[in-house]
């Protein structure tokens, strides 16, 4: 994964604004704090004029407007300024940027010692890594105000332990992994029952019909494992919203398979027992199917 | 040994196509920080529901923010009961009063409190009308005038106030000990959530009522949220992260925000 698009500010053409959001951006200005950072009007619309670049090409002049409006634009000049060397801005920003950095490296890290190399290794690319022609490229230049910057410090923090985490499983051997303790399971397809292929097809047509936000919610919940709170921390709902969503989702979901399965001429019973595989997550299953195993 | 079938719904998830491209971290940030334009949000939605490497940060990036108060269990405590007074009780009840009011978030779940220091959210339990907090001895006042031995007490968290919806759904409010005044005497609808951010007391219900008072409850306004989808909403849970920001949610999950302490709502 490479979400961070490498084309050079300065090689882009820069767009022409409508008057209405050349003084919105104009009206930015004077809450960013740039005059903080000796940072100059036009050297400000510049700045702006990227984040539109990149996030309005596409959008109505209102939705434009909209999006400077949820700017975090006065962090975005703090990131600006701080790319650029100002001492101001990195006392700034060490101040309040440094210790959250060090405790969400620490949440996801869970140990002291990986915290501090994960959170010094992304202060190292905050301050800069010189390029072949010497110049400092500090990773604060892909910060585009979108979300708050505390927020964005902590996706690409999640982003490069998640990268670790797979770098280190990869350099685990098989005979290491065995010693920890880890299993392997045998392969599916030797005794696996196929599933019934109107089954497959019912359901592959009812989640075309869905909604992206529904396909979002199952994807978190059946294949992903993730708990309810864990889907309400990500979307910033409550989890019971989420819980209800849920239920109605999978019913919805169970009613329109049913109706397929019986359209193709399936007898009501055999659509129960075919249903009957949608209603669990697979831990359910496997814990069901474990438990039998030890009762025989 | 029998092997268990493979979900089908698992299967037939997977099975669809990754959607357009990763979106970047501004973007990802944005989206969990409910801060994308919808169409932008749909877009990213799209991606996420099949794209499980952006879900894995998402989740991994959410488990990583500082975890409130209120999410965390040592602060998971069941609805406090109501033991014989002591003579030290009553300094026990203003120290905790005074960690609440300084920024608390109670959620009343099930049979569980949650206890956050920067909001009060109160929603009404079956057949109980239990009070947010152990209340501090005092005479009964009218919830319109606070008794001048409260507003003479130099701890102002002495004289912040307790709040309940009762099993008819009315919000109540009391000072100390002193007996429960309704609110809103005059509302006909049912009232489903109080929360409190410092001053600012939002009480939410049925028929999308949602009421605001800026000075502890004592005079309310009515708050005409924008029609999404009907006007049948009922509000059941309010949450305010900072005195100007904030989001009302209907149990049908329809939500409106506002950024300026409630004078307009998207």
């Amino acid at each position: 994964m490479s979400p961070e698009p490498s084309t050079p500010i300065e090689d882009r053409a820069l767009p022409i604004h409508a008057s209405a959001t050349n003084r919105a951006i104009e009206d930015l200005y004077s809450n960013s704090g740039a005059r903080n950072y000796a940072i100059p009007p036009a050297a400000f619309h510049e700045i702006i004029d990227a984040v539109l670049l990149r996030y309005a090409a596409n959008l109505t002049e209102p939705e434009s407007a909209q999006l400077l409006q949820s700017l975090h634009v006065e962090e975005l000049i703090l990131a600006r300024a701080c790319s650029s060397g100002n001492d101001l801005a990195w006392h700034e920003f060490i101040v309040r940027f440094r210790a959250p950095l060090y405790a969400t490296a620490f949440r996801l890290t869970h140990n002291d010692a990986s915290a501090r190399e994960l959170a010094d290794g992304l202060s190292a690319e905050l301050y800069g890594i010189p390029n072949a022609q010497g110049r400092r490229i500090s990773r604060l230049d892909s910060y585009m105000g979108r979300g708050s910057l505390e927020g964005w410090l902590r996706t690409v923090l999640a982003r490069q332990h998640i990268d670790r985490c797979r770098a280190r499983s990869k350099e685990v051997s098989l005979e290491e992994q065995v010693e920890q303790g880890v299993s392997f399971a045998a392969s599916p397809h030797a005794e696996t029952p196929t599933t019934d292929s109107r089954l497959t097809a019912a359901i592959a047509q009812t989640l075309a019909e869905l909604g992206n936000e529904d396909r979002f919610l199952l994807a978190s919940y059946f294949l992903d494992q993730r708990t309810l709170a864990d889907i309400g921390r990500q979307t910033g709902v409550h989890e019971s919203t989420i819980s209800r969503k849920l239920d109605k989702l999978t019913s919805t979901l169970r009613k329109r398979v049913k109706n397929r399965l019986q359209a193709a001429g399936i007898e009501s019973r055999r659509c129960n027992e075919l249903l009957q595989d949608l209603d669990v997550r697979d831990i359910d299953v496997n814990v069901t199917a474990n438990l039998k195993q030890a009762n025989s | 040994m029998t092997q268990s079938k493979l979900n089908p719904l698992k299967q037939q998830l997977a099975k669809i196509p990754v959607v357009g491209p990763h979106p970047d971290f501004d973007r990802l940030t944005a989206f969990a920080e409910g801060q994308l334009l919808p169409r932008e949000r749909e877009e990213v939605l799209a991606h996420l529901a099949t794209c499980t490497d952006c879900r894995e940060l998402l989740n991994a990036a959410a488990s990583a923010r500082e975890i409130p108060v209120a999410e965390s269990k040592p602060f998971l405590m069941p609805r406090p009961s109501r033991p014989p007074l002591k003579s030290w009780l009553p300094w026990v009840s203003i120290a905790a009063t005074v960690l609440i009011a300084a920024s608390a978030v109670i959620y009343y779940k099930n049979k569980n409190q949650f206890i956050d220091t920067v909001v009060v959210e109160i929603r009404p339990q079956p057949g109980s009308s239990a009070p947010i907090q152990s209340s501090q001895a005092g005479s009964a006042f009218s919830a319109s005038e606070p008794p001048a031995a409260a507003l003479q007490d130099s701890s102002a968290a002495a004289a912040r106030p307790h709040w309940r919806i009762n099993d008819a759904g009315q919000p109540q409010r009391a000072f100390a000990d002193a007996a429960w005044q309704p609110v809103l005497p005059n509302e006909t609808s049912k009232m489903d959530v109080i929360s409190v951010f410092d001053s600012d007391v939002w009480i939410g219900g049925d028929n999308a009522r949602l009421f605001h008072s800026q000075d502890n409850g004592t005079t309310f306004k009515l708050v005409t949220l924008p029609e999404k989808n009907g006007h049948q909403h009922a509000i059941t849970h309010i949450h305010f992260q900072t005195a100007q920001s904030g989001k009302a949610e209907a149990a049908d999950g329809t939500t409106w925000t506002t950024k300026d302490r409630g004078v307009t709502w998207q």
